[in-house]
């Protein structure tokens, strides 16, 4: 398998994993529904954000993933979710193309 | 070659160990959308919603409306939630009737606790007029001849008036979670509930708060849950009133629940992820009201009457026992019905069983005086859920 293949290999299953945490927010209601969908959201806006700095991507998988999994421990989906979304989605993107240095002037 | 040859081993072993880990990595999410899906099949995230729950939000609606007194009498306690009630609404009266397939078999042979839990519907539609302008006169047993006709409320209008008790109609719910054995019990309690008892009902409380007097009625019903789970009918018709799937729930609308059991929320979450067993369901009852409800209850309490049989006193235990677990509700106290000595009595009369517990609980109540309802009381450790409930218009005939 080359970089490449294993690059989309591990944003797809983030994405998927993404797609599963707002699937759980959906079943969810009041706070648990908002921080499934809103975790969602931000754990798939972490893969285009890291093209352009990882540190965010990473941040932005941490801020998705964790509230759900905190406030939803009980749940055993939740929690797993997460875990697996922090693991997954940061290998995403510490293999996906570098971050693209600004244009000189 | 050679240094080419070895330099490409850590790459390969790299290449190699990146595939095994996105190859588990994409078992491990097929595991986690399996279990996200058994997840929301299973209502892991939606206690106490949907279609079975709805009658809690519905029940205290403005203006003066004959199904205000329905809606209010669906919330009322039932032996294992089985909700065995039927009503007719006429012109200026409410009949209620009892529902005969709702029975539990077994465990309740001499119907004692169907008339019981009807009695409870009664008292909630009664306090229910008052707040809706009705004044509610009740008539138990109106007809005799026919034993499924319990009760009829006659009503006329009266000015809108409110009570303490009708406020925790919505508040008010079975507690099987551990009880607070560092705060123990006074005497204002037994009172207090005692107050709740008409003069005119002839029920009386048998108050155990001693610990020789828990001991011995704890130690009796831990034996009766053992011998229902190794009575095989008994333990058939228990579980028959045992919902174990979400879906189950909101069709049914009744029963008994994991949500409502009392358990942690890692527990209720893992036995709506892994479902739960016929064994797995006595294991846990048994083991629940070993640790938890006998050993942590402040106290114990028997409704007695004289005649056991009698319909119209069964219909009035059930009246009693409403209007204290509302008062108990009133003060942020927890109370559980414990029957499992009374459903084993019963059913050694009826099928001829040698009288083990009928004689161990004579032992322990005043002469003449037949217990119709038990219960255990202490102050709660946590919330409560809600149960399913049949909204009335499920209950209502036309």
């Amino acid at each position: 398998m080359n970089d490449t293949l294993r690059t989309w290999w591990s944003t797809g299953l983030t994405a998927a994993l993404a797609a599963l945490y707002g699937w759980l927010g959906l079943a969810a209601h009041g706070l648990d529904r908002a921080l499934g969908l809103g975790g969602a959201v931000l754990v798939l806006a972490a893969v285009p954000v890291a093209r352009r700095s990882r540190a965010l991507a990473v941040t932005l998988l941490v801020a998705g993933a964790v509230p759900l999994a905190v406030a939803a421990w009980w749940s055993i989906a939740a929690p797993l979710v997460g875990l697996l979304i922090l693991l997954l989605g940061w290998t995403a993107v510490r293999t996906g193309p570098a971050p693209t240095a600004p244009p000189n002037p | 070659m050679e240094r080419g040859s070895v330099d490409n081993k850590p790459v390969g072993r790299r290449r190699f160990l990146g595939t095994a880990g996105l190859t588990a990595g994409s078992v491990a999410v097929a595991g986690a959308g399996g279990l996200t899906w058994r997840a929301a099949q299973e209502g892991v995230f939606a206690t106490g919603t949907g279609p079975a729950y709805a009658a809690w939000d519905q029940w205290d609606r403005p203006g003066r409306d004959m199904l205000s007194l329905l809606r209010a009498g669906v919330l009322a306690a039932s032996a294992h939630n089985t909700q065995p009630w039927l009503f007719r609404v006429g012109r200026d009266h409410i009949d209620l009737y009892a529902d005969p397939r709702r029975g539990m078999g077994s465990m309740d042979p001499l119907r004692r606790e169907m008339y019981v839990s009807l009695g409870c519907a009664v008292e909630n539609m009664v306090l229910a007029g008052p707040p809706s302008g009705w004044q509610p006169a009740v008539t138990l047993m109106p007809d005799p001849a026919r034993v499924g006709h319990v009760a009829r409320i006659r009503l006329s209008p009266a000015p809108v008036a409110h009570s303490p008790l009708y406020a925790a109609v919505p508040k008010r719910h079975t507690d099987r979670g551990a009880y607070d054995t560092g705060r123990p019990l006074g005497a204002e309690v037994a009172a207090g509930l005692r107050g709740q008892i008409g003069a005119d009902s002839g029920v009386r409380l048998l108050w155990l708060a001693s610990e020789k007097s828990r001991n011995i009625f704890g130690g009796l019903t831990v034996r009766a849950t053992r011998a229902i789970i190794a009575d095989p009918r008994q333990a058939a018709d228990d579980f028959a009133w045992y919902r174990t799937g979400w879906r189950q729930i909101q069709s049914r609308k009744d029963g008994i629940t994991i949500d409502a059991s009392g358990q942690s929320p890692l527990i209720r979450a893992a036995a709506k992820l892994l479902g739960t067993s016929r064994e797995q369901n006595q294991d846990g009852w048994l083991r629940a009201t070993r640790d938890t409800h006998v050993a942590t209850a402040a106290a114990f309490g028997i409704l007695l009457v004289r005649d056991r049989l009698d319909a119209v006193r069964r219909l009035e235990t059930g009246r009693v026992w409403q209007r204290m677990h509302l008062w108990a509700t009133t003060r942020g106290l927890a109370v559980q019905p414990l029957n499992q000595v009374l459903e084993r009595i019963d059913r050694e009369h009826a099928a001829g069983l040698p009288p083990h517990f009928t004689d161990a609980m004579a032992d322990l109540l005043p002469t003449g005086w037949h217990p119709l309802l038990a219960f255990r009381t202490g102050r709660p450790t946590a919330g409560t859920l809600l149960s399913p409930r049949r909204p009335a218009e499920d209950a209502r005939l036309t």
